[in-house]
């Protein structure tokens, strides 16, 4: 595979929950080592985009293709997206009670591990400097996974398995986690530290807010289960400054009124 | 190992079983007057709610032989070969005799008794007569009767007063004739202010057909401590039907924990009485049925005494067409005023195809008490199934890390390292399989 293989693509996608269409027919490319950043109202389908990027098997796909590297996974199960080197960032993950944070950390990698070993030192010493990066408190791999998390705790932990898990492609759903400053701060922290040329990330947000923190390639606007305006970082500030009506505005007027983004 | 073999059970057979044990007159006439008991009592009545799930003709014994014991067990000085663990004792039963009864030697020069039961109505009189049948007598239940009856050697344990005894007394039930009845006994005896760790484990070497009806009764008296573990891992030929009884007096405190994997058929009936002010008792159980297992566990807490507390955590993961009822009675008595209890009973369904029962029941006649319970019965939840797949897990991988959430508090209770491993792997084993 060349490296100009894009490393995350959506074509056409059409995509129903409960036999209602959310996603009707999104196309998306997203460059290795880009960090992008999809917009868009509550309710428009970013979500539901990043869900079904994951496999997530409540969403029915209708029509279109989704690609990993160039390999089409649209029929690939969940945990075999995840071992071929993606992630999904839930913006309310799941509390896992009885399950101690160290233990499910251990059971991602070997579940990602080539003949499913760990070396468990060497595991241990890798939780251990990806928690200082982060500025987790030790207690924290003892604790169960999101069980009595705050918010913040539920971020940084899901940051940390970013960072432990190393994908080529992370998705973070903070589509309305603006509200909370800090938790904020750690996803961008995450992204930034994990930016690197052989890494891509999805910025999932309804704000422009996280945005002052990282600094994206491009820019993605949804509405209405589409993609209706791509751009670079500025249609954020567009977007902050003006309000989501000045887009839809813009995308009623004929085609040759519109400024250029 | 001899086995006296006949077509159907009678009177000649506690005759046989008590002339085998060499037991004392005391305890023969007991066990006669058991048997008459047996006799006398009909079949518990289905409609009466504690039988409404189980079958008890699947418990009676006309097609099966009741073992008698050979010979009664000995004490060894060495501790038996392949144990992982490092116990304070060892007891094994074969079939149906103690046939190595070890304690350290620090426990031995302390007084710790492991001795076969039978032997010990005549070794320890006092101490079995004031408390055999005390918290489970024959007059407990028609099976109970039965047993009492019938038990073969049955093994006795006793903690002199203040010995606090460090490490688990490991007993090892093994049950291995095709075709048979089996009563195992326990007997166990706390002392005032002494400290016992106890780990009851039941197999079936061979996975021959078997009725198993076993009954564990004890006494923990004022300021001493019990931990009992019963490791439940018959055969998938068995039909168990197992009672199990302590009673805490003044500031006893007991807690138990009932692991229940195997069996084809069982009913377990699990209580703690609080006798005494102050008492407390911690139950936890878990079950983990698959297959086509039936499982019908009923515990109590009976609060007898004022200012006694329970905490009942009974949890119950089942697979394939697995079922489980579970009743649990809270009771607090007239006089016992300022009692807590509380219960909970959570229920995991692996698949539709299971099916679980949760019936919560309080008697409660003091009004001054703090009291809760709770019970849910639920599939498993596709979202945590989801999430953990999103961090590459298989489904099968995620269900298994669920399950370990589920019971690990339960388990982490299990200091022994080597045991709770070894429990794990069981339980591990039946997720795959």
């Amino acid at each position: 595979m060349s490296d100009q293989t894009p490393i995350f693509e959506a074509r056409g996608l059409r995509v129903a929950i409960e036999g209602k269409e959310i996603l009707r027919g999104v196309d998306l490319t997203i460059e290795r080592g880009q960090v992008h950043a999809l917009m868009g109202r509550n309710g428009s389908g970013k979500s539901t985009l990043a869900y079904v990027a994951m496999g997530h098997p409540s969403y029915e796909v209708l029509g279109g293709q989704v690609f990993y590297n160039g390999q089409d996974i649209t029929e690939l199960d969940t945990d075999e997206r995840a071992r071929l080197g993606m992630f999904l960032a839930f913006q309310y993950p799941m509390a896992i009670p009885g399950v101690t944070v160290s233990k499910f950390m251990h059971a991602a990698i070997k579940a990602r591990a080539e003949g499913g070993t760990v070396q468990l030192r060497e595991f241990r010493e890798k939780l251990t400097s990806a928690m200082d990066l982060l500025g987790v408190d030790k207690t924290f791999t003892g604790r169960y996974v999101n069980e009595g998390f705050s918010g913040g705790e539920k971020k940084r932990l899901e940051i940390l398995q970013m960072f432990m898990l190393e994908p080529s492609f992370s998705i973070l759903d903070e589509t309305d986690s603006g509200l909370d400053i800090d938790a904020l701060k750690t996803v961008a922290e995450g992204v930034n530290a994990t930016r690197s040329s052989e890494r891509s990330h999805l910025v999932i947000t309804h704000y422009q807010r996280l945005l002052n923190y990282i600094a994206p390639d491009v820019v993605h606007v949804m509405m209405d289960g589409k993609i209706v305006r791509t751009g670079g970082p500025e249609l954020a500030h567009q977007l902050e400054a003006n309000g989501y009506e000045w887009l839809e505005d813009e995308l009623l007027q004929p085609a040759g009124a519109q400024e250029t983004a | 190992m001899e086995a006296t073999l006949k077509s159907a059970v009678s009177a000649d057979d506690v005759r046989a079983v008590a002339e085998a044990a060499g037991e004392p007159e005391w305890l023969a006439t007991w066990r006669h007057d058991a048997w008459d008991v047996w006799e006398q009592t009909p079949l518990p009545d289905r409609v009466r709610h504690l039988w409404r799930y189980t079958d008890p003709e699947k418990f009676l014994i006309d097609k099966v032989t009741p073992v008698v014991p050979a010979a009664a067990g000995q004490a060894e000085d060495e501790l038996p070969a392949g144990m992982q663990e490092s116990p304070a004792g060892v007891g094994i039963v074969d079939d149906a005799s103690l046939q190595t009864a070890w304690l350290a030697p620090e426990w031995r020069e302390a007084g710790v008794v492991i001795a076969d039961l039978a032997t010990a109505a005549s070794t320890h009189e006092e101490l079995v007569r004031e408390h055999l049948g005390r918290a489970v007598g024959p007059d407990a239940g028609k099976f109970e009767a039965l047993n009492a009856a019938l038990f073969p050697g049955g093994v006795f344990v006793y903690v002199p007063r203040g010995v606090a005894v460090q490490g688990p007394i490991h007993l090892f039930r093994r049950h291995g004739l095709d075709l048979s009845a089996a009563f195992p006994r326990l007997l166990v005896v706390v002392d005032e202010g002494a400290e016992a760790t106890i780990i009851d484990e039941y197999s079936n070497p061979g996975d021959p057909r078997v009725v198993s009806n076993a009954v564990v009764e004890g006494t923990v008296l004022p300021n001493g401590h019990l931990n009992y573990f019963n490791i439940q891992r018959l055969g998938s030929r068995t039909r168990s039907h197992a009672r199990q009884q302590f009673l805490l007096q003044r500031d006893a405190s007991a807690s138990t924990v009932n692991i229940a994997l195997g069996g084809q058929y069982n009913k377990s009936d699990i209580a703690n009485i609080q006798q005494g002010e102050n008492a407390q008792s911690e139950m936890i159980g878990v079950t983990f049925g698959a297959g086509s297992q039936h499982f019908d566990t009923h515990t109590e807490h009976v609060h007898e005494a004022g200012n006694s507390f329970s905490d009942m955590d009974f949890k119950v993961v089942l697979e394939d067409e697995a079922r489980s009822a579970y009743t649990g009675l809270i009771r607090i008595e007239l006089d016992a005023a300022n009692c807590e209890a509380y219960q909970e009973n959570r229920n995991l369904l692996l698949d539709p195809t299971c099916s679980a029962q949760s019936i919560p029941e309080l008697e409660i006649l003091n009004e001054d008490v703090s009291c809760t319970h709770g019970a849910t019965v639920g599939p498993i939840d596709q979202d945590q199934v989801y999430y953990l797949k999103t961090r590459g897990l298989p489904e099968r991988e995620a269900e298994r890390l669920i399950v370990e959430g589920f019971f690990g508090p339960a388990l982490d209770r299990i200091t022994d390292e080597g045991l709770r491993d070894r429990l794990w792997g069981l339980i591990d084993d039946k997720i795959a399989g």
